[in-house]
């Protein structure tokens, strides 16, 4: 299914946060600017989050090898990368919405450490299986291939006229 | 700003929610594999269960939720909650475990192998 109705639904959305702003912004016109770019941005990255996650669902997107190793197990690192990422990313919204008002947190060195081991551990890793690609090498399925004929005797001459 | 905010605040929650269900979803109905997630490769291509990288999942998991449940009690809001450094060298000791037994499969076995 096309998503032709995106960038409708993005104009509209456009013009209304416009509106929005014309009509109830007070102040001088450059806080009406930020406030019109924080809308437009606002839209933007939501759209572009939103035609990810339609295709990922619809499959244009394949995830089935997200966690996949060269021998098409699943990888430890890359799930531990993919925990991490999750866990860390859900932490950073919870913390930025418990503020009043919002405001993005530091980092901790803690947590650049953590995440700096996972992905050491996910490239160190891939490091031993390229060093060693027999040992990681996906079976390969059985051919399937024509039989050279048997040898036997010649065929016989023609017959003379 | 006050309806910008709250705005952003819903789309960031839509977005996080989305990516994270459906990376769930499929891990769950099996179109993402966790199939020999805890199997190391043998020299001679056999699949085996390996400790090593069992004690790296249950590190990861316990570091994981620890951290979120420190991020849910957390009573500042301006920075992110930091880990112990005790936490985070055990997590590195685990990585390097998990590290040392595929090197040790990976190229000590098949020598030794070869050897006899």
């Amino acid at each position: 299914v096309k998503a032709n109705w995106i960038p409708l639904v993005s104009l509209v959305l456009a013009l209304l946060a416009v509106l929005i702003v014309f009509f109830n912004v007070p102040g001088d016109p450059l806080d009406r600017l930020k406030i019109v770019i924080g809308y437009v941005i606002l839209i933007l990255i939501f759209f572009f989050g939103l035609i990810v996650l339609i295709n990922m669902a619809s499959g244009k997107i394949d995830l089935t090898q997200l966690l996949a190793e060269g021998d098409g197990g699943a990888s430890l690192s890359r799930f531990q990368l993919l925990i991490f990422t999750f866990v860390i990313s859900l932490s950073l919204f919870m913390i930025i919405v418990a503020a009043k008002p919002p405001v993005f947190p530091a980092i901790p060195t803690e947590i650049l450490t953590l995440l700096g081991i996972s992905a050491s551990t996910y490239a160190v890793s891939k490091g031993i299986q390229a060093s060693n690609p027999e040992a990681t090498k996906k079976k390969a399925p059985p051919t399937h291939t024509a039989a050279p004929p048997p040898a036997g005797p010649p065929p016989p001459p023609p017959p003379a006229a | 700003m006050d309806l910008l905010t709250r705005l952003a605040v819903i789309e960031g929650a839509v977005l996080l929610a989305g990516f994270f269900g459906l990376v769930l979803y499929k891990i769950v109905v099996g179109e993402i594999s966790l199939a020999g997630l805890l199997d190391a490769k043998l020299p001679d291509g056999q699949q085996a269960f390996s400790p090593a990288r069992l004690q790296l999942l249950i590190f990861t998991v316990a570091v994981a939720a620890h951290y979120l449940h420190a991020a849910y009690v957390s009573p500042q809001h301006d920075t992110l909650p930091g880990l112990p450094q005790g936490v985070i060298a055990a997590l590195a000791g685990s990585q390097a475990v998990y590290l040392g037994g595929k090197a040790l499969s990976t190229f000590l076995k098949p020598l030794l192998k070869k050897s006899r």
